[in-house]
């Protein structure tokens, strides 16, 4: 390219148009990033379990699909389907701390400020306890089924106070407010119920990402890919959002329409998680932020992909260092990503208060 | 033509269907610029919402452009009106350029990708307000007053018809006060942008607008031109002042006058001499009197708000024995009698009869030498 | 831009209404895998011990296309299980409440018209997962450590030697408890059957990950029986399933030796205190008709707690300390249950628990003992056991002669 063509497509100096040519490099290159972490996760994920497998018959059986029946069926069944949802499902998760943060104007809201884990947890402590004396047996889709109906429940009553409430503050009184009545519910029936009945209820609420199918997979891959779809294609009103409800009001966004979509939207992201692997804490509230200081910027419409990747490279990151840190013990997925969410939200909590002064 | 532009009728606003303001009636034309001004919590800022739609009217119509409001779409009127408003922008790793670039919203597409034309807009809706290098500055690290600049371009950059502004200068020294006001001035008369704000530097209100709005009580009191509106007997009543004046002539607000229809200090000044003496001697609360001025002195124009009596001569006329005598009257009552730097010449030649007979009494001073003005 | 966000609206919904017909699809069908349906409606799980519900053993051997039935395996004591022999080595195994298996003997076919829900295994079985560690014991007895290749205890979880020494040899290894199982291993083994307790169905996910996996899933519920040397005699129901037939059938006709002299034997009225208080100062009693009160029994002393139950079923009942004391200051022994609380080793640490304790007439008269994890875990040496707790009750000073019961000095 020629001296004056760079100067054209680059814009004169100061301009618009040149900032947004040195942004774009800076993007490109976090997704280049980006891309190659996930994809060497995937690799590394995929490479390592129990069971040695040679990197070299790795390929060959992700390609055929065949060989040894019992490697076939290992990185098949077991460690495929795992590693694909850890990856849908941090991506979801980021993407629903991301857009409660957006809604709530503040970037510590996290995917389950609104009382949704406590939702789901009520439900699945319910189904462990009742679903045996009422005589159905539990399958591993009653949990699922009982996690999402939990979230729903949860989701309803905060779109109903959302309806009527201007109040961001009253909003988030109101989620905690429902996870305090729900963990209150969850303790009663607790109180009740034998201890081998909710035994692994606490297990669940710290979440796992171990015995995913592949059915699990679809699933998913179909809600969380549609929501995504419906997330990236917000981007406008969500970077509008961004200046505050008067702004965006004023650029043409339905405001009323659009806060239920946000957390419609966040809330459908999160139960999905919830339901399949439990709750998982930090990722919702780190990711987001990590990435928005990778790419210097916080509009949506480069965030949001971003999140979605950075997230889904998080988890399986974490899931990796849960199940072999201990091996063949495994550790809760929400103590993997605590350890390192953590210091990340800390961190991000101090630098807020010193720019604030 | 004599359509009507933009129009309230019968307007009532407020907050929770309980109305603060009720029968608003205004007329506002193409490239006007109004302005409301009234006292705090009048509803100033409340029924620039309910203009702007963000507030729910509460009875009464909208027309904008032959159209009611209500039957404009949200899309449609981004097209039309903009605003600044003066919350606080909480935002996080966003440029300027990002923020102005929001105003390009109603004209780009799905995903909000901005079109080179977009782009070249924004830059030039930053030269509009003078901000072309805060373009990719953080929009949180740059000062209030640039703030303000920026959203002000924000709202340019959107193509508006009318922008609706809230109290724009609120947070800005009077260097931003008055370039932000010049700029809007500009909009409108260049673009023929209609301007509908509110402020609180009255003064500057009375300079800038076409049309002002006086709201308080439950009603709108007052619309018209500044020069109908700005007279002090209508803003004293206004804002309920009693503590000072405002003075519609330039625009000026004063403090009240010292207190006691004694004085004790007379002062002879002629041409503005006297403002910074007529300033000292209200500072220090003391009641003075002063003459014998023109009424078309600029000192008079300040001396009659404060000093508690004032003798007077018609313009271009020798001084009269009336008020030659008057004044001696006073300088023989009041303790001292500054000379602030009278100018005298053949009509007002009697003045200096006048200092000498102050001086034989030995109470003449220049204004440095009597304590007033070290 | 209205029309549109509708629209977004109603796809939403649309999702949210698919994975609800998809995950109800799930729970009737069972994605990738029937869940074996423990099958009858009044199943209830719980820890072993479980009184209720225990059901009816079968009556009759089932009709199967191509194969006379042989016999059935003679059981003294046990009534949750049948097992059907049929000529040429084919085995019927039917549970009480539970799943049915099929075992076709090596280089055998397998019949048609098998009912569906009948889960068929290939003898021989080898490298089991045992995650129903009460059972460990009952291989071990009849030598049939060999078959077992993976369990759900480390090392340190085993509360006696032997499966201490098999981990530590390598000769087994472990696979990640009931809850979570080493995915991975059992595929690598080649596990042929995994042996699960009453707790994998709070897990269901892990049933039907294994059993997508191509590794048959038998729930052990011999903690549905009422006498504890029913729990002892599963041994049958094992050794036919792994080939060692004589080796159970020995052990049960030992431990019913043992046993038989007590029959007869006149109770002596003495009365037994079984419990262990927990970290929320609740004291725990076993429900009266658990397989320990029965062991009490048969020991020839009673169980102090009477009508003490759980309409839910539980094995355990937690009781105030009020009431405890005022239901068993007189007993004549105190056996506390230091397989769940092994924090009492001597009177001390007993008498720290709770003050009142030191009223009690066992503590006065010194007649303190402890039980210790064996209670639980040697589901073999149930009729040892019974003699243990009989020397206890008629012997003067029994210290000496027991194995499983330690005096609390």
């Amino acid at each position: 390219m020629s001296h004056k063509n760079i100067q054209e497509n680059s814009g004169p100096e100061g301009s618009f148009r040149s900032e947004i040519f040195r942004r774009r490099s800076r993007y490109i290159t976090v997704f280049i990033i980006l891309a190659i972490a996930f994809l060497v996760i995937i690799v590394v994920n995929v490479n390592s379990g129990n069971v040695n497998i040679p990197v070299a018959r790795i390929f060959d059986i992700l390609l055929t699909k065949s060989g040894d029946p019992k490697e076939v069926d290992i990185i098949w069944r077991i460690r495929l389907p795992r590693i694909l949802m850890a990856a849908m499902l941090g991506g979801a998760l980021s993407l629903s701390g991301f857009l409660l943060q957006t809604f709530f104007e503040n970037p510590i809201a996290g995917p389950f400020v609104l009382g949704i884990s406590s939702g789901a947890k009520m439900v699945v402590a319910f189904t462990m306890i009742f679903s045996l004396t009422l005589g159905h047996a539990m399958s591993s889709y009653s949990l699922i089924a009982a996690a999402f109906a939990g979230s729903l429940i949860s989701i309803g009553f905060i779109l109903i106070v959302a309806r009527r409430v201007k109040n961001m503050a009253a909003l988030l009184v109101a989620g905690i407010m429902i996870g305090y009545i729900c963990s209150a519910v969850t303790d009663l029936m607790v109180t009740f119920a034998s201890d081998s009945d909710i035994v692994n209820l606490h297990g669940w609420s710290l979440g796992s990402f171990s015995g995913m199918n592949w059915s699990n997979v679809r699933i998913t891959a179909v809600v969380v890919g549609v929501t995504f779809l419906l997330t990236f294609l917000c981007s406008k009103p969500i970077g509008a959002y961004q200046l505050g409800e008067a702004y965006a009001q004023s650029v043409g966004v339905n405001i009323k329409f659009f806060r239920i979509a946000l957390i419609l939207l966040s809330s459908i992201f999160s139960a999905t998680v919830t339901a399949f692997a439990g709750p998982i804490s930090f990722v919702g509230i780190a990711i987001p932020f990590l990435i928005k200081s990778a790419l210097g910027t916080s509009r949506p419409i480069v965030v949001i992909p971003a999140t979605f990747v950075g997230g889904a490279v998080f988890c399986m990151f974490c899931d990796l260092i849960a199940r072999l840190a201990f091996a063949p013990l495994e550790l809760n997925i929400s103590t993997v990503t605590s350890i390192f969410g953590a210091p990340v939200v800390i961190y991000m909590m101090i630098s807020r208060r010193r720019g604030m002064r | 033509m004599n359509e009507k532009y933009f129009e309230l009728s019968n307007l009532s606003v407020g907050y929770n269907r309980k109305p603060l303001i009720e029968d608003i009636c205004l007329d506002i034309k193409k490239g006007e610029i109004v302005t409301l001004i009234g006292p705090n919590g009048a509803g100033k800022s409340t029924i620039l919402k309910s203009i702007a739609r963000q507030l729910e009217i509460l009875g009464g119509k909208v027309f904008f452009d032959s159209k009611e409001i209500r039957d404009i779409s949200y899309k449609e009127l981004s097209t039309k009106m903009a605003v600044v408003l003066t919350e606080r922008l909480k935002t996080e790793l966003l440029t300027c350029h990002d923020i102005v670039a929001t105003g390009r919203y109603p004209y780009t597409g799905r995903l909000g990708i901005l079109s080179r034309e977009d782009e070249d807009k924004v830059d030039e809706a930053l030269r509009a307000v003078n901000a072309l290098d805060l373009g990719s500055r953080d929009f949180n690290a740059i000062s209030d007053g640039q703030k303000q600049r920026i959203l002000l371009a924000r709202a340019i950059c959107q193509e508006p018809e009318i922008i609706i502004l809230d109290e724009p200068t609120s947070f800005l020294d009077i260097r931003y006060k008055l370039e932000l006001l010049s700029i809007l001035g500009r909009m409108a008369g260049e673009k023929g942008i209609t301007i509908i704000m509110t402020l609180h530097e009255i003064d500057l209100a009375q300079k800038i607008s076409d049309k002002i709005v006086c709201v308080s009580g439950d009603h709108v009191t007052g619309y018209g031109t500044p020069q109908e509106i700005f007279r002090e007997d209508v803003i004293r009543e206004l804002y309920d002042i009693d503590n000072g004046f405002f003075d519609p002539m330039f625009g000026s607000i004063e403090l009240m006058k010292p207190e006691g229809d004694v004085p004790e200090v007379f002062v002879i000044s002629s041409g503005g001499t006297g403002i910074p003496v007529y300033r000292e001697l209200q500072k220090s609360n003391t009641p003075f009197a002063a003459g014998i001025l023109y009424t078309n002195d600029m000192d008079y124009q300040l001396a009659r708000l404060l000093a508690c009596e004032v003798v007077t001569e018609e313009p271009f006329e020798e001084i009269s024995e009336r008020a030659f005598e008057r004044a001696k009257e006073l300088i023989s009552i009041s303790g001292r009698v500054i000379n602030a730097g009278v100018r005298i010449g053949t009509g007002n030649r009697r003045i200096k009869e006048l200092l000498d007979f102050a001086e034989a009494l030995g109470k003449l001073g220049r204004a440095e030498q009597a304590g007033v003005l070290e | 831009m209205i029309g549109k966000k509708r629209t977004v609206f109603l796809v939403i919904l649309l999702c949210l209404a698919m994975v609800f017909s998809l995950s109800a699809c799930g729970s009737s069908g069972g994605a990738g895998g029937e869940a074996s349906d423990p099958g009858q409606q009044d199943s209830q799980a719980g820890d072993p011990g479980q009184e209720d519900q225990a059901g009816e053993a079968a009556g009759t051997a089932p009709e199967i296309k191509g194969l006379t039935f042989e016999s059935e395996v003679e059981r003294y004591y046990a009534d949750q299980f049948n097992v059907f022999r049929y000529e040429g080595g084919y085995k019927y195994f039917h549970i009480v409440n539970g799943d049915d298996f099929f075992l076709v003997p090596e280089g055998g076919t397998v019949p048609d018209g098998l009912d569906e829900k009948v889960t068929v295994l290939q003898a021989p079985i080898e490298n089991i997962y045992l995650a129903a560690t009460a059972q460990m014991a009952l291989f071990l007895s009849m030598d049939g450590a060999d078959s077992i290749r993976m369990t759900s205890l480390r090392q340190d979880g085993w509360t006696y030697d032997e499966p201490k020494k098999l981990l530590d040899e390598g000769k087994m290894v472990f696979a990640g408890k009931y809850s979570e199982p080493d995915y991975e291993l059992l595929l690598d083994e080649e596990c042929g059957l995994a042996i699960e307790s009453t707790m994998i169905y709070h897990t269901p996910e892990v049933k039907e990950m294994l059993e997508d996996l191509g590794i048959p899933v038998l729930v052990d519920r011999s903690s549905y029986e009422s006498n504890p040397l029913g729990r002892m005699e599963w041994i049958r129901f094992y050794g036919e399933l792994i080939g060692k037939e004589a080796e159970a059938d020995a052990f049960v006709e030992a431990q019913r030796a043992a046993v038989d002299g007590l029959e007869d034997f006149p109770n002596t009225e003495k009365t037994v205190a079984f419990f262990y208080i927990s970290t929320d100062g609740k004291a725990n009693v076993r429900s009266s008709e658990d397989y320990i009160p029965t062991m009490i029994e048969m020991a020839g002393a009673r169980y102090i707690f009477k009508d003490v139950a759980d309409e839910s079923g539980r094995s355990t009942v937690p009781m105030t300390i009020e009431s405890f004391y005022d239901i068993a200051r007189d007993a004549d022994y105190i056996i506390y249950n230091a397989a769940i609380d092994g924090s009492v080793t001597n009177m001390e640490e007993l008498l720290a628990k709770d003050p009142i304790l030191s009223e009690m007439k066992a503590v006065k008269e010194n007649n303190c003992w402890s039980s210790g994890g064996s209670m639980y875990q040697r589901t073999d040496i149930a009729g040892d056991m019974i003699m243990d707790l009989h020397i206890l009750f008629t012997e003067d000073d029994p210290e000496g002669k027991l194995q499983y019961i330690t005096k609390l000095h």
